[in-house]
C-alpha cells in the first residue's frame, strides 16, 4: 500500500516535469597552482540537491537545472572552498574554468583533525565506539567545518546523535558495524591521502548513494580516476596519540590507456603518546585501480589495509588523578623490567577489497555497483584473575578514601604519601603479579587476555541515478550484506604462571558447584595454555537486505523530494561453547531474529533568490534493534532479552541559508523524537553480589536545538567564522528494566521503571559555541585563530540509582544519588600558522597548530559514574569517573608536492 | 610502466624506512625472573612476650622504649590459609612461645602468605587488640565512634610490617590437646584433637544434616564437639564461614580428629579448620 502511494506520487510529479526547459551547465576544475585538472571536487548548486563530482579530467556537467540564479560551491579537501554565482536562462551554459587554491591551513586541518576524531574516542571500551565528526570535513558550510575542526576534540555529537545514526560508506557500501551500528572510521586510520574525495550530506538530507538516515551521511570514493594526480609525501611531528607519521602517495591519474592507479602508505608511531603508558604503532598501505573501458564503463578496484597496535588511555577516578597530579594519570600499565608495559593493547586490522562498476547507461542514467570483502580483527587485552586481589592499581580497596574509618592518621598519611610518589603504587606492579604466579601451588593467578572479535563481511549494493524529466530526479537503490563476527578470548600472557583453568571464579563461589562453574562443559577443567581460546566463543551472525528510492522534483521557487526505503534484517547468536550455566541453551544457533523497517523522507527548498533559501525536512525511520542489544548475556547464552521491538525516529527541521559574496551563513531549528530504544548494561552488582546484566527497553528521548554557522569576510584577507549549537537532549520516558544474573540467568527484578524521565544525554556538551579568524598574508603565510565554548555537559548516569526502591524523597542522601552530575564548561583555544613555498616544480607547505594553547588540563569531556553501587556510601566508594580533553598539544607537518 | 617502478620502488623505501623506525615502539617483554623474598630482620620479642604486653584494651605500639628496645620485631610461621574462605582478611602466625591472629585489610592471603612461610612482623606502630578475648595484632580503626582493632590498610601499609623470610616451608606440627590445655597461652595454636565427634547432626526434630555454615545466609556456625574420652563440656567447637566454599557441605557423622587453629570468643574455644582435610573423621561414632 505505501509503495502503491509512492509510485502514484511519483508518476504525480513526472507528470509536472514535461512544463519545464532543460539547461545544462559543464565547466571544468583545475589546481591554481599546477593547472592540473581536479577530480574528484564535490560541485554542490547551493539550495538544490544537485551535486556532482569532477570526473578525471576536472569535468563536471550539472544537468535539468532550471532557470535561475544560483550559487555554486567547489569544495575538496586540501582546497579553499570556492563559490561561483551563475545565472541559468534557458539553454546549454558552459561555467568559466575554476581554479582551486591549495588552502594551507585546512591542509593541516584535515590532517590533524582526522586524527583527533579517531582519538577522541580513545578511552578504555571494548566497543568500536568513534565519533564521527570526521564525515564532515569536506563541508563547505560553516557550522559543520567547525563541528569537524573546533567541536571534535569536545567531544561534540551532532544534533547530540549516537554514531549508529551517522552512516558511512565506503565506494557506495555501507562500512558501519553490522553488530553495533558504530561507524568504524579506525579501519582507514593513516589513509588521509585517499579518503579525502568525499561526499557528505547533512542531518535528514538523501544522498545519491544512500537513503541517509538523521544524522548525515558521507560516501568516501578512493576511484583512482579521481583522485589528485602526482605524487605526495608528508612528514608530522606531534604530541598527541602518535609522535610520528609518514606518508607517501602517488596518484597517476587517468592515463591515456584508460588505467589509473593511486598507491599509500602510511606509519604512524610513538614509543610514548600524550598520555603515559600509551604507545602507537601504526601501519597503513592502500592500492586502487580503475580502468575506463569506454565513455560508459569504468571498472575500480580498490584494497586496503591498517594495521594497528596501540596501548590505550583509562579514566581514572578523580581521588586517583588528583593524587597522581594529572587529569591524564592512566592506571593501565607498570613497568617490567625498567620498562613501561601496558595491560590494554588494542590490535586491530581489517583488509577490504572493494570493486565498482560505474555505468553511465546515457546521458540521463547512470548505475553504479558496488561489491567489497572485508575479513578483520579486533583485539584488547585486559588484565583477569583467579582467587586473587584485583591488580589494578587504583582498584578503590587500594585508594587512602578506602580507609577513611582508619584510626591511624599516619597510616594514611604513609598511604597518600605513597601514592604520590612511589611509582609501584601508582600503576601496575607486574613483578608482584609475577611473583604470585611463580609462587602459585596450582593455577595462575593473574593472566593477560585477549579479547577477540574476527568479523568477515561480504557486501553488495547498487544506485540508480535517473534524470527522468528535465526537472525530475530518481534515486534508487540496493543494498545487502552477510555479516559473521566471532568473539572470544584467549590466552595471550600467563605472566610466568603454568596454566589457567577454564572456569568461573564467580560461578564458583555463588554455587560451589564445580559443573555449574565450568565455561566450557565439552571440555570440563581444560588447562589453558597461551594462545588458547578460553572463556566464552560465540558468532554473531547479522544479513541485511534494503531498498530505497528518492524523487526530487524542481520548479523556479521550490524544489521537492520525497523518499522511502525498507530494511531487512534478521540476526541470531551462534553459541560454540557448553556453558555449565547454560548447558542446554550455549552451544549452537539462538532463534533467529527477524525485523522489517521503513523509512520516509520528504522536504522542499524555498528559493527566495540565488542569496537566499529554506530547506525544510522531515523523516519518520524505524530501526532494528543491534545485536550488541538485544542478547541478555550474549558472552555465554543464546537468551534474547524480552520485547525486542523496533526503534521509531521521527525527525524534522528546518534550514535558512544565506550566501552572499561576504557572507556565507546558515540558522537551523530540529526536533528529533527517538521512541522504544533499547540498552544492555552489565556491571557487579552490590545487592546481588554478582554480576548482572541490565537491559531497559522503552527508552524515548528528544533533541532539540539550534544550530548557527556563518563566515564573514571582513576583508579580502580576512575572514571570521562564527559557529554555535544550542540544544537540550533529554530522556522524555521512564525505561523499563530487566535484571538479570549472568550466572544463572535468574531474573532478580522484572518490569520496574527507570526515573530517569528529564535527564540529559550524557557525554557531549549542549552547547557549544567558536569564533575564529582566519587571515591570508602576502607570499603564502597563513594565520588562524579560534576560541570555542563547551557548556551543559553531562556524565553518564548509573540507571539502577534511579529505581523506586532508591529514590525515596526522605532519604538525606537523595541528591547524592539521583541527581545527574554535569562537569563544567570551559574555553579553549587554538591557533595555527602556515607557509608554503614552490620551488621549480615542488610545492613545500609547512603548518605548525597547537590547540588548546593555554593548556588547559583539567577540561572533563564527560565521564560516567560506576554502575557498581549499593548504598549512598557506595557513592563515594565507586565514584564517577571523568574524561579529559588533551592539554596543550600541537602539530607540525612538512609536506612535498610534486 | 616507467612511472610505475618509480613508484614501487618508492614504496619499497619508505617501507624500508619504516620498519627501521618500527624498533622504536617495542613492545616485547621478557618474563621477570622468579624471585625469594627474604628480610634481614631478625625476632626480638617472642610472640608470647609480644603478647603479655597487651594491657586488656586497644593499644598502640607506638612508645617501644617503653619494653626497653627500639622496636618490636615478631616471627612466626603462618599456619592459617583463606583459600577456602574460611579464614577472611587474617593469617595467623606461631612460634615456639605461642601464636598470634595477624589481621590485614586484603584478601586472598594465601597467594602471598602461605602455609608454612616463615614471617617477620616489624610491630611498630601497630595497633593489639582483642576480639571475645582473643588477641590480635593489626591497625585500628573508629566506627560509631569506638576505635577497634582492624587490618592493615592495603599493600602499602602491609608491605611496611610483614615480611617473608627465606622460602623453605617448615609446616608446624599441630599441638595435641586435652581440656587441660585449652588454655589463654594455647589460644592461637595450631591444635589437633583427638578421638572427638560433632555433639548434633540433624537440625532438630529432622534428620536434615547439618551443614558446616549457612551459606545461604553467609552466617558463621558452631559445631559442638564431643569427645569419646575427654570431656570438653560443650566449650570447644568447630566453628565455620557461611563464605568458606564448604559451608554447605553436611558435617561428618563419624568420629575422629580435627586439627584447626585454636581461637577463642568469650569463654569458647573454637577451631578454625583451613579445609575439609582437617576434619579427620574414619571410625564410627562413639555412643
Amino acid at each position: 500500500m505505501k509503495r502503491f502511494i509512492f509510485l502514484t506520487f511519483v508518476a504525480f510529479l513526472s507528470g509536472f516535469g514535461s512544463l519545464r526547459a532543460e539547461t545544462t551547465a559543464k565547466g571544468v576544475v583545475k589546481d591554481a597552482d599546477t593547472g592540473n585538472p581536479l577530480p574528484g571536487v564535490t560541485i554542490q548548486v547551493q539550495g538544490t540537491s544537485i551535486s556532482v563530482l569532477s570526473d578525471a579530467n576536472g569535468e563536471y556537467q550539472l544537468t535539468s537545472l532550471p532557470s535561475g540564479n544560483y550559487t555554486i560551491n567547489y569544495t575538496l579537501i586540501g582546497f579553499q572552498p570556492f563559490e561561483m554565482q551563475v545565472d541559468v536562462k534557458d539553454g546549454d551554459l558552459i561555467i568559466p574554468e575554476v581554479l582551486l587554491k591549495h588552502a594551507q591551513s585546512d591542509e593541516s586541518q584535515n590532517q590533524t583533525l582526522s586524527e583527533v576524531t579517531i582519538s577522541s574516542d580513545d578511552l578504555d571500551m571494548d566497543s568500536k565506539s568513534e565519533s564521527v565528526t570526521g564525515m564532515l570535513q569536506s563541508s563547505a558550510d560553516p557550522f559543520e567545518a567547525a563541528v569537524s575542526y573546533v567541536f571534535s576534540p569536545a567531544r561534540f555529537k551532532i544534533r547530540g546523535y549516537d554514531s549508529e545514526y551517522s552512516l558511512t560508506y565506503m565506494n557506495g557500501i555501507p562500512v558501519n558495524d553490522p553488530e553495533s551500528g558504530f561507524g568504524s572510521w579506525s579501519v582507514w586510520g593513516g589513509l588521509n591521502d585517499v579518503t579525502r574525495n568525499r561526499e557528505s550530506r547533512y542531518g535528514l538530507l538523501t544522498s545519491d548513494f544512500s537513503f541517509g538516515g538523521i544524522g548525515g551521511v558521507v560516501n568516501l570514493n578512493t576511484r583512482a580516476s579521481q583522485a589528485r594526480i602526482g605524487t605526495k609525501i608528508s612528514y608530522a611531528s606531534t604530541n598527541r596519540t602518535y609522535t610520528n607519521r609518514l606518508m607517501v602517495t602517488h596518484s597517476t591519474g587517468l592515463m591515456e590507456n584508460g588505467f589509473a592507479y593511486t598507491v599509500s602508505a602510511s606509519r604512524r608511531w610513538a614509543e610514548e603518546g600524550y598520555v603515559e603508558g600509551t604507545f602507537y604503532d601504526a601501519y597503513a598501505y592502500f592500492v586502487s585501480v580503475e580502468k575506463k573501458f569506454n565513455s560508459k564503463h569504468s571498472l575500480a578496484f580498490t584494497a586496503f589495509n591498517a594495521p594497528t597496535k596501540r596501548g590505550m588511555q583509562g579514566a581514572a577516578s578523580d581521588e586517583a588523578n588528583r593524587l597522581v597530579g594529572s587529569n591524564f594519570y592512566n592506571p593501565n600499565w607498570g613497568y617490567q623490567n625498567g620498562e613501561k608495559r601496558n595491560a590494554r593493547v588494542r590490535k586491530q586490522q581489517e583488509p577490504t577489497f572493494m570493486l565498482n562498476h560505474y555505468w553511465n547507461i546515457n546521458e540521463k542514467m547512470s548505475l553504479t555497483t558496488n561489491a567489497g570483502y572485508s575479513f578483520g580483527t579486533f583485539q584488547t587485552t585486559a588484565l583477569n584473575w583467579y582467587n586473587a586481589q584485583d591488580p589494578r592499581p587504583d582498584y578503590y580497596r587500594k585508594l587512602p578514601s578506602y580507609y577513611s574509618l582508619s584510626a591511624d592518621e599516619e597510616r594514611i598519611a604513609t598511604l597518600t604519601d605513597s601514592w604520590k610518589n612511589d611509582v609501584n603504587t601508582q600503576q601496575i606492579n607486574w613483578d608482584e603479579l609475577y611473583q604470585t604466579n611463580y609462587d602459585a601451588l596450582d593455577t595462575a593467578k593473574y593472566i593477560i587476555e585477549n579479547r577477540i572479535t574476527d568479523s568477515k563481511q561480504l557486501s553488495f549494493s547498487t544506485a540508480l541515478n535517473w534524470d527522468l524529466k528535465t526537472n525530475l530526479k530518481i534515486k534508487a537503490g540496493l543494498e545487502a550484506s552477510i555479516y559473521k563476527g566471532r568473539n572470544y578470548k584467549t590466552m595471550n600472557d600467563l605472566l610466568g604462571g603454568d596454566y589457567w583453568v577454564d572456569i568461573d571464579q564467580f560461578a564458583e563461589r555463588d554455587f560451589g558447584d564445580h559443573e555449574i562453574a565450568q565455561n566450557d562443559l565439552d571440555h570440563p577443567d581444560r588447562q589453558i595454555k597461551e594462545g588458547d581460546t578460553f572463556g566464552n566463543d560465540y558468532t554473531a551472525n547479522v544479513n541485511k537486505g534494503s531498498l530505497w528510492a528518492v524523487a526530487n522534483y524542481m520548479t523556479n521557487h521550490f524544489d521537492y523530494y520525497v523518499g522511502a526505503s525498507f530494511d531487512y534484517s534478521q540476526f541470531w547468536r551462534t553459541g560454540h561453547m557448553r556453558n555449565g550455566r547454560f548447558p542446554t541453551n550455549s552451544k549452537g544457533d539462538s532463534e533467529k531474529q527477524q525485523f522489517n523497517n521503513f523509512g520516509i523522507k520528504g522536504g522542499t527548498t524555498w528559493k527566495i533568490n540565488g542569496r537566499n533559501f529554506v530547506e525544510a525536512n522531515a523523516a519518520y525511520l524505524t530501526m532494528a534493534p543491534f545485536f550488541r542489544n538485544s542478547f541478555v548475556s550474549p558472552r555465554t547464552s543464546n537468551r534474547i532479552v524480552d520485547g525486542l521491538i523496533n526503534e521509531k525516529i521521527a525527525s524534522a527541521d528546518i534550514n535558512y541559508n544565506l550566501r552572499s559574496p561576504y557572507i556565507k551563513a546558515r540558522i537551523s531549528a530540529y526536533y528529533t523524537l527517538f521512541m522504544d530504544q533499547n540498552e544492555l548494561k552489565s556491571f557487579y552488582s552490590e545487592n546481588e553480589k554478582t554480576f548482572v546484566n541490565y537491559s531497559m527497553t522503552g527508552i524515548d528521548k528528544v533533541h532539540k536545538g539550534l544550530e548557527l554557522g556563518a563566515e564573514i569576510k571582513a576583508t579580502a584577507a580576512l575572514k571570521v567564522k562564527l559557529a554555535a549549537s544550542m540544544a537540550t537532549y533529554q530522556f522524555i520516558s521512564r525505561p523499563y528494566v530487566t535484571i538479570t544474573k549472568d550466572n544463572s540467568g535468574d531474573v532478580v527484578d522484572a518490569g520496574k521503571s527507570i526515573y530517569i524521565k528529564n535527564f540529559y544525554i550524557p557525554n557531549t556538551p549542549q552547547t557549544a559555541a567558536m569564533i575564529g579568524l582566519d587571515y591570508a598574508a602576502p607570499k603564502y603565510l597563513y594565520l588562524s585563530a579560534n576560541v570555542s565554548y563547551f557548556g551543559d555537559t553531562y556524565i553518564d548516569f548509573s540507571p539502577d540509582r534511579r529505581s523506586p526502591e532508591v529514590v525515596d524523597p526522605e532519604d538525606p542522601n537523595i541528591k547524592v544519588l539521583t541527581e545527574q552530575q554535569s562537569v563544567p564548561s570551559a574555553i579553549l583555544v587554538d591557533a595555527s600558522v602556515g607557509k608554503s613555498w614552490r620551488i621549480n616544480k615542488y610545492f613545500i607547505n609547512l603548518n605548525f597548530s597547537v590547540s588548546n594553547i593555554f593548556d588547559k588540563t583539567d577540561f572533563s569531556t564527560g565521564g560516567y559514574e560506576q554502575l557498581r553501587y549499593g548504598s549512598a556510601e557506595d557513592v563515594k566508594r565507586f565514584p564517577p569517573r571523568h574524561y579529559y580533553a588533551f592539554g596543550r598539544t600541537y602539530y607540525l607537518i612538512l609536506g612535498l608536492r610534486f | 610502466m616507467k612511472k610505475i617502478i618509480y613508484l614501487i620502488s618508492g614504496l619499497a623505501i619508505l617501507f624500508l624506512l619504516t620498519f627501521n623506525f618500527s624498533g622504536c615502539v617495542d613492545q616485547d617483554f621478557e618474563d621477570i625472573e622468579p624471585r625469594v623474598d627474604t628480610t634481614l630482620l631478625n625476632a626480638n620479642t617472642t610472640i608470647a612476650e609480644l603478647k603479655s604486653m597487651y594491657p586488656g584494651s586497644l593499644f598502640q605500639l607506638s612508645d617501644t622504649t617503653f619494653f626497653n628496645r627500639d622496636s618490636i620485631i615478631i616471627e612466626g610461621i603462618v599456619t592459617s590459609d583463606d583459600k577456602t574462605g574460611n579464614f577472611y582478611k587474617t593469617i595467623v602466625i606461631q612460634d615456639a612461645s605461642g601464636a598470634i591472629e595477624v589481621k590485614l585489610d586484603k584478601t586472598n592471603l594465601s597467594n602471598d602468605y602461605k602455609l608454612g612461610q616463615r614471617l617477620i612482623i616489624y610491630c611498630n606502630s601497630l595497633y593489639l587488640g582483642d576480639y571475645g578475648g582473643l588477641i590480635q595484632i593489626g591497625s585500628a580503626y573508629t566506627e560509631n565512634g569506638y576505635k577497634q582493632i582492624g587490618g592493615m590498610e592495603g599493600d602499602v601499609i602491609i608491605n611496611k610490617h610483614v615480611f617473608r623470610k627465606g622460602e623453605t616451608p617448615a609446616p608446624v606440627t599441630p599441638l595435641v590437646i586435652n581440656p587441660s590445655l585449652l588454655t589463654a597461652a594455647n589460644i592461637s595454636k595450631l591444635v589437633k584433637v583427638e578421638n572427638v565427634q560433632f555433639e548434633t547432626l540433624y537440625f532438630p526434630g529432622t534428620t536434615t544434616p547439618l551443614t558446616y555454615a549457612d551459606k545461604a545466609s553467609g552466617e558463621s556456625l558452631d559445631h559442638i564437639l564431643k569427645g569419646c574420652i575427654d570431656n570438653y563440656n560443650s566449650k570447644l567447637v568447630v566453628r565455620s564461614s557461611g563464605y568458606a566454599s564448604f559451608a554447605n557441605k553436611p558435617i561428618s557423622n563419624l568420629k575422629g580428629s580435627v586439627i584447626g587453629v585454636l581461637s577463642y570468643y568469650n569463654g569458647t574455644f573454637q577451631l578454625i579448620i583451613r579445609d575439609l582435610n582437617d576434619i579427620n573423621f574414619t571410625e564410627a561414632r562413639c555412643l
